[in-house]
């Protein structure tokens, strides 16, 4: 690896000295966003305080599932859940996985339950931008939005589109993606994407048991326009994905049914999980298969020049198939369908009125050889329905003063039918968005909204409980109160931006362990209300034409009884810095990240073990004891990581691209602290993956090719 | 020697059938032991189903006994496992299941084949994929 290193340098070196012409660069914060037709995106895009990325902003981060894609961004946070099985969890504002809302062109068609391993199916090609909503206030009237919102907008197919991707790195990772819109007539056009990825698995301390799993995924979308007349519209849409996730064995190994006994003590060199694993692979193996179809239509009429309407409907199939290293089986179909109309319109120059009625109708079932046959327990099956309606009021006041002011009204049902148990609730969310021009450099927002979620499952209900099942508790839906204040200024050659957001939580849901007193673990709604906190400070400069700097600094604070519900410990503070320069004809961005150290014992870790053995002598006096040595770290260092990106234009239509990520090669397991551990649990402990607090892989060499086809 | 424990266990089933029917005796018991978990602190026992002697000498290298647990995981529960002396420790009763792969070992007074002075017992129990390990402590006879 380092004569490639070094071989690079050298080539880089000449090259740029070839080419002394350059482009000049600009640094542009997308702060604010650029409004359409008056009716239809004012009431989002100018007021409230979105964050957007750009399909370029997006293609830059040669990602490969969508979860990367959107890591890191400001007030974003993508944690891997669990090493073996690979889900992952995009948090907002510090909040809960499942207190992120994710929409699809203005469609919420994810649910709690596809979220865990749906997010690595999203196709990423054909995304025109990403919206991220920091908040409930912020979110104005999208659904639920307890900690905020995501909204994928797809890209128009009348956009002349013939892009074609390839990434490939050192280690093994492959993406391939291609997007092409056909003009079909002068009012039809249709886009079609494909993607397939390959990500292999990595073990860093060549212990035989990997750090992060191999990835599999293909993607298909598919994009349908039609322009009726001058004043209607339809748009549909068809998206196909397939995640296939191979965990902990470091080969590729497709269990047919889960192994007879869980790894133990015996199966680790010394009892010891950062020594070699000797045991059977079989009991190290997580397989999930993920299917998911989604299908979706709109309809827009443009009533006159001041108003529309808007006719969404769509469904969403997710099927799941694994097999856990827990040793039980698990499939599940989760069914959700969306309908929503809209309609908005200006009623003078000053007041934009919009009014929305949507239902949401979602159903999961699910089976387990192991779980319910074998072991009767109960099946998480559970139907959600909602039905909401809305006004929203975009209040133009005069040049300096802008207020959005949004009712939501949800009536939310839920049941879990293998529990006889159900909740009945309406729920009101008001929300408000206020922003005010100081001058010509400074702007403020201040929003205040009410989110909300009904709790339905964690983590598949079944996951880790496999010995007693769980019972159900919980008889009231999640609901937050979420304040932010932001101060933005912009000048010619620099920006600023501070925010706060607190968001107050109620009722939040969680598993209680009753592991200790052989009981079932419990899902109930938590009695006290939980303040999570961020604050974020931004700047960036144009230095010269030919290169700017950001950085970008967060805070995020959690109450210590939080703390100990999230599945992995949260990121606490967090600096980045960003530099893009031009040098003749390549373009060198660098970015350093820089994290925090963390008390890792507040969330839960101070039970996460090295060593681990029970005395199974059954005519020992100390039999059954179970002997706890080298506790796993319990306060994570203060690290860096340095990516480093180097892109050339070949030619009009070709880039090309070169990326070091994670330059100096830093991993949690390579400073001697796996994701691997004896996990103490009641009066017993099992392996798992999940002590996470760093980076999993260390440094990848990657090129990339991206141009447009003839 | 076996005269004498029939005559005690005997007793002991007159002194249970007038107390009345105790709602969790385990039908067709010997002897019922009770005791607490070495963890969960709750009420465990030790069922001696069947004992006796394979041998006319009735020393205690020949004595055995069948026992089961309280100890259940849902409709599971282990097997009946028949137990003879440790040959290296005259303390310790000690059998494995049929399965060859459930123990248990009984503690108890050197020597003594009167299963009443059993103090406590250690199961390993091989249930659905895995081992389940009990110690069960404080034994005594089951008073009705």
């Amino acid at each position: 690896m380092s004569i490639n290193f070094f071989s690079f340098l050298l080539f880089f070196a000449i090259s740029i000295s070839l080419n002394l012409q350059a482009d000049e660069i600009s640094v542009l914060p997308e702060i604010l966003v650029q409004s359409k037709s008056k009716s239809e995106g004012l009431k989002t895009d100018e007021v409230s305080s979105v964050q957007r990325l750009s399909k370029t902003k997006l293609e830059a981060k040669k990602a490969q599932t969508f979860s990367e894609v959107i890591d890191d961004e400001k007030g974003i946070d993508t944690q891997t859940a669990c090493a073996f099985c690979g889900t992952k969890r995009v948090t907002i504002n510090g909040l809960k996985g499942e207190h992120t809302t994710l929409l699809i062109d203005g469609m919420a068609l994810h649910s709690t339950v596809s979220g865990f391993y749906g997010l690595d199916a999203i196709p990423l090609q054909g995304i025109e931008s990403v919206d991220i909503y920091r908040g409930a206030g912020a979110a104005l009237a999208i659904p639920e939005a307890l900690g905020g919102a995501i909204s994928i907008t797809t890209a128009d197919p009348f956009m002349p589109l013939k892009d074609l991707n390839t990434v490939v790195s050192d280690d093994g990772q492959l993406s391939l993606s291609t997007v092409h819109t056909f003009r079909l007539s002068q009012k039809t056009a249709l886009l079609l994407g494909a993607q397939i990825s390959d990500s292999k698995p990595v073990d860093n301390d060549h212990n035989k048991v990997t750090e992060q799993a191999f990835l599999k995924t293909k993607s298909f979308l598919s994009k349908l326009n039609h322009k009726m007349n001058e004043v209607d519209e339809l748009s549909f849409r068809f998206s196909a994905g397939y995640v296939d996730t191979v965990g902990g064995n470091p080969e590729y190994k497709k269990l047919k049914q889960p192994a007879n006994l869980l790894a133990d003590s015996a199966d680790f060199t010394d009892s010891d999980v950062r020594k070699k694993y000797i045991g059977d692979p079989n009991k190290i193996t997580d397989n999930i298969n993920i299917e998911r179809y989604e299908l979706s239509g709109q309809y827009f009429h443009q009533l006159n020049s001041d108003s529309s309407l808007k006719l969404s409907l769509g469904q969403a199939w997710q099927i799941q198939d694994s097999i856990y290293s827990h040793g039980y089986d698990y499939k599940n179909t989760d069914h959700l369908s969306v309908i929503m109309l809209e309609s908005t319109m200006a009623l003078n120059n000053e007041h934009i009125l919009s009014i929305g009625l949507d239902h949401k109708n979602q159903w999961m079932r699910s089976n387990s050889n192991e779980l319910y046959n074998d072991q009767g327990l109960s099946k998480d099956n559970l139907q959600l329905q909602t039905y909401g309606a809305y006004l929203q009021d975009t209040w133009i006041k005069d040049d300096f003063n802008e207020f959005s002011l949004v009712l939501r009204a949800d009536h939310i049902q839920t049941r879990w039918s293998e529990f006889n148990k159900s909740i009945n609730q309406t729920v009101l969310a008001p929300r408000i968005h206020y922003k005010h021009i100081h001058n010509s450099v400074f702007t403020s927002r201040i929003g205040w909204g009410v989110g909300y979620r009904a709790p339905l499952t964690l983590f598949e209900s079944q996951h880790g409980t496999i010995h007693d099942g769980f019972l159900i508790e919980i008889d009231q839906v999640e609901t937050s109160n979420s304040f932010v204040y932001s101060l933005a200024g912009q000048r010619l050659e620099d920006f600023f931006e501070f925010s706060m957001h607190h968001t107050f939580i109620d009722n939040m849901a969680y598993g209680l362990d009753q592991a200790i007193t052989s009981q079932p673990l419990l899902f109930k709604n938590a009695s006290s209300q939980y303040l999570v906190s961020t604050y974020d400070l931004s700047y960036g400069k144009q230095f010269s034409p030919l290169w700017n700097f950001e950085t970008l600094a967060e805070i995020f604070v959690y109450p210590n009884g939080y703390k100990e519900k999230l599945p992995v410990a949260a990121n606490e503070k967090r600096l980045s810095f960003i530099s893009n320069l031009q040098l003749g004809q390549w373009h060198l961005k660098q970015k350093i990240n820089v994290i925090n150290e963390v008390d890792l014992s507040q969330y839960g870790y101070d039970k996460h073990y090295n060593i681990a053995y029970t005395d199974t002598e059954v005519t020992s006096p100390t039999f059954n004891e179970i002997v706890y040595a080298d506790q796993k770290k319990q306060k994570s260092p203060t690290y860096a990581t340095l990516d480093l990106d180097f892109e050339t234009q070949l030619s009009k239509l070709w880039n090309f691209g070169f990326s070091i990520k994670n330059v100096f090669d830093y991993t949690q397991t390579g400073v001697g602290d796996s994701p691997l551990t004896w996990a103490q649990h009641g009066s017993h402990y099992h392996l798992d993956n999940f002590h996470i607090w760093g980076p999993l892989r260390g440094r990848q060499l990657i090129l990339s090719l991206k141009g447009e086809l003839l | 020697m076996k005269m004498l424990i029939s005559l005690l266990l005997l007793g002991l089933s007159f002194q249970a059938l007038s107390a009345g029917p105790a709602e969790d005796d385990h039908e067709g018991a010997l002897l019922v032991l009770e005791g607490k978990d070495a963890v969960s602190r709750k009420e465990c026992k030790l069922f001696v189903m069947d004992l006796g002697f394979t041998g006319p000498e009735e020393t205690p290298e020949q004595f055995y006994a069948d026992v089961t647990t309280s100890y259940t995981h849902g409709n599971d529960k282990p097997q009946s496992i028949r137990v003879t002396f440790d040959t290296k420790n005259n303390s310790i009763l000690k059998g494995v299941g049929t399965n060859l792969k459930d123990e248990v070992a009984l503690f108890t007074e050197p020597g003594s084949t009167d299963l009443a002075q059993v103090k406590s017992f250690n199961l390993r129990w091989f249930h659905n994929n895995h081992f389940d390990n009990f110690r069960c402590l404080q034994l005594k006879v089951h008073e009705h």
